[in-house]
């Protein structure tokens, strides 16, 4: 494996009394897409900052291509960013926002217009090099932000909260131009969002962060196939999920109890002993709905509950019901719309099941 | 920002659009729209224009043998203002109060911008700390000065103190006094439009030059000079007017010897009786100052402001 292109070694930042980042280490490869998820508050900013050079760690390394940049101001270090709400200068043309690192080091004019025009060129901007930041749309200011960083050919770009203040379509259409973007330029991208939709499409890998700590880091298949706490797994993607003891346990599998609801079958989680409080998790796409009426032969490996749809919402490829079973609980159900798969309306009795080897069990 | 230099939250400014009065022509006398304008206009009427026509009116009369004024319609008053005698005042009086300008916005600018960049906090105690002198009367803060100038005041005896000096320095009196009092007067003025106009500009575009290679100095002179180019030209702009007709200063500090257009106006009135011609002296004053608004619309218009 080649070197890493950033490399955080047990940083600490505390801001007054609170610490942003605690004890955390990641490694950066270089090429990577990589994304650090997080609830606002999670630290996640302050770690592009300190990445940067605009905060300085309490504590720990910062070494950026095999050196140490932890001392280095930010016009030292092979990085550069893209604000969150762009920062672009308002008194400069797009031409001027872009040409403005390389002036800064003293490029030649001759240079400065030929890598300003190629980079404008690979952002789909050329023809506004002489608008104002003020005259153009939010994607193209985003654009002109992207163009502004990249333009100086950094080691490892930071995007924080990119397009954040993008409406959804125009969203979806500049990640896909990020990500094309990102193929061409070959540095390592580091993505700052609280967006989990966002960190799971665009990156090779996602950091999850949650008060300044690392929660899990693995690919984005990983994270959401088999999160490692009850919080990632209710941070990414929608969740069903049921508190309970652990009543039964085999080598396998264990069944949660709860209060008179049925008994749920369910992995057995390590390191969790008989009795223990847990928290049951069923990812809406795994479960089945068959008509109440439906007389299935018994299987222990399936488990099932009996429910009523409480909402039936029609989103154009998938069925999404609520469905209220065992007093007051209501769990999400999501149905892609195939021909054969039969539809339910608000009101009707249904089977909820699945197989027990669809659910996640975390101590509570 | 395009057609006003905006100098407050609180909402002064100086609205470089049509004069009010264009807009009023258009609209009908008798327009019911107009009817809510009549306490201000007649405000306006009892306390400016009215003044104001005076002053002209006045302009135009000649002095009478006792310092009266005698109301025959003359322009002689105008012209003895080309005297080459009066022309140094002015263009001293001019060059006074861009001086005065230049060195209020060369000290303001750091100040505003340690204050404007400062802790919420701190910021409200600083900007009380600027605003604390207007609580003393102009005239006893200026008398202030006469004892820290004299012969025998604050600053030679403590510059004798150390034996730095062994006599004193003549300081009361001089150019440089004036300039001392008039840069303290109107500092404040000066700064506290330079302090909004910073507040404005997000701290996120110096974090994006410092990222983007530029040093400290590099980031203020292209990113929070020009931008905060509005307050300037307002924080100018409110120093260089009173500066150019200031009076108690150079009066008081200047010891009333070398004149300014203030003193040369309060001294025809009041000391020659010479009313019409104080009265056209005051008018020049007026006509210098719109000019410089005038210029200073050109100056702020090039570059899109």
């Amino acid at each position: 494996m080649t070197e890493p292109s950033v490399q955080l070694q047990d940083i600490v930042k505390r801001h007054g009394q609170t610490v942003a980042v605690d004890h955390l280490s990641l490694s950066i490869g270089q090429q990577e897409f990589f994304s650090i998820l997080g609830p606002s508050g999670s630290g996640k900013t302050t770690i592009l900052r300190l990445v940067a050079g605009l905060d300085r760690p309490d504590h720990g390394e910062i070494v950026i291509l095999g050196r140490s940049m932890t001392d280095r101001p930010p016009n030292q270090r092979p990085v550069n960013m893209v604000f969150q709400h762009y920062a672009l200068f308002p008194h400069m043309t797009v031409a001027q926002n872009v040409a403005f690192g390389l002036l800064m080091r003293g490029e030649p004019r001759r240079v400065i217009d030929r890598q300003v025009a190629s980079i404008l060129d690979l952002v789909r901007l050329t023809g506004k090099e002489d608008r104002y930041p003020s005259q153009l749309s939010g994607g193209e200011q985003q654009r002109v932000a992207l163009a502004r960083a990249l333009v100086n050919r950094p080691a490892v770009l930071l995007l924080d909260e990119p397009l954040g203040a993008l409406d959804q379509q125009l969203r979806h259409v500049m990640q896909a131009e990020l990500q094309q973007i990102q193929r061409q330029v070959r540095c390592s991208f580091i993505l700052v969002t609280h967006h989990q939709e966002e960190a799971l499409m665009l990156s090779d890998r996602v950091a999850v962060l949650h008060r300044g700590q690392l929660q899990q880091l693995g690919t984005p298949e990983e994270l959401y196939e088999s999160p490692k706490s009850l919080f990632v797994a209710q941070f990414i993607g929608l969740s069903n999920t049921l508190s309970g003891r652990i009543a039964i346990m085999d080598d396998s599998t264990c069944t949660i109890e709860n209060g008179h609801r049925p008994p749920i079958r369910a992995p057995r989680p390590a390191a969790l002993s008989f009795h223990a409080p847990v928290t049951f998790v069923v990812r809406p796409e795994r479960l089945r709905l068959l008509p109440y009426s439906t007389d299935a032969s018994h299987n222990g490996a399936i488990n099932r509950v009996i429910g009523t749809i409480a909402k039936a919402i029609y989103n154009g490829n998938e069925m999404l019901y609520h469905v209220e079973w065992g007093e007051g609980m209501t769990w999400i159900v999501r149905t892609p719309l195939l021909e054969r798969s039969p539809r339910f309306t608000v009101g009707d009795h249904v089977l909820i099941h699945w197989h027990w080897e669809e659910g996640l069990v975390f101590p509570s | 920002m395009c057609s006003s230099i905006g100098i407050g939250k609180k909402g002064w400014s100086f609205h470089h659009d049509a004069p009010a009065f264009v807009h009023l022509m258009r609209l009908n006398a008798f327009s019911s729209s107009l009817l809510p304008l009549w306490p201000a206009l007649l405000f306006l009427g009892v306390f400016f224009l009215a003044p104001l026509l005076m002053v002209v009116g006045m302009s135009l009369a000649s002095r009478g043998t006792y310092g009266g004024v005698e109301w025959a319609l003359t322009l002689s008053n105008y012209l003895r203002l080309a005297d080459p005698l009066y022309l140094g005042i002015y263009l001293r009086s001019l060059v006074m109060a861009g001086i005065t300008t230049l060195v209020c916005a060369i000290l303001g600018f750091p100040l505003a911008y340690t204050i404007a960049r400062a802790p919420q906090r701190w910021q409200t105690i600083l900007i009380i700390m600027i605003l604390i002198p207007f609580w003393t009367n102009f005239l006893v803060r200026t008398y202030a000065w006469i004892f820290i100038l004299r012969a025998d005041g604050l600053l030679n005896t403590l510059l004798q103190g150390i034996g730095l000096i062994a006599e004193p320095l003549p300081l009361l009196y001089t150019d440089g006094a004036v300039f001392v009092g008039l840069v303290y007067g109107y500092l404040p003025f000066m700064v506290l439009p330079l302090i909004i106009a910073i507040e404005r500009i997000p701290s996120a575009l110096e974090e994006a030059a410092r990222d983007l290679y530029a040093s400290t100095w590099v980031i203020f002179r292209r990113v929070i000079i020009p931008l905060a180019k509005p307050g300037i030209i307002a924080g100018c702009v409110l120093v260089f007017i009173p500066a150019v007709g200031a009076f108690i200063t150079p009066y008081l500090l200047g010891g009333g010897r070398r004149l300014m257009l203030g003193t040369l106006i309060q001294q025809e009135m009041l000391v020659a009786r010479d009313w019409p011609f104080g009265a056209a002296l005051s008018v020049l004053l007026m006509v210098l100052v719109l000019l410089t608004l005038i210029l200073t619309r050109r100056y702020a218009r090039w570059d899109g402001l």
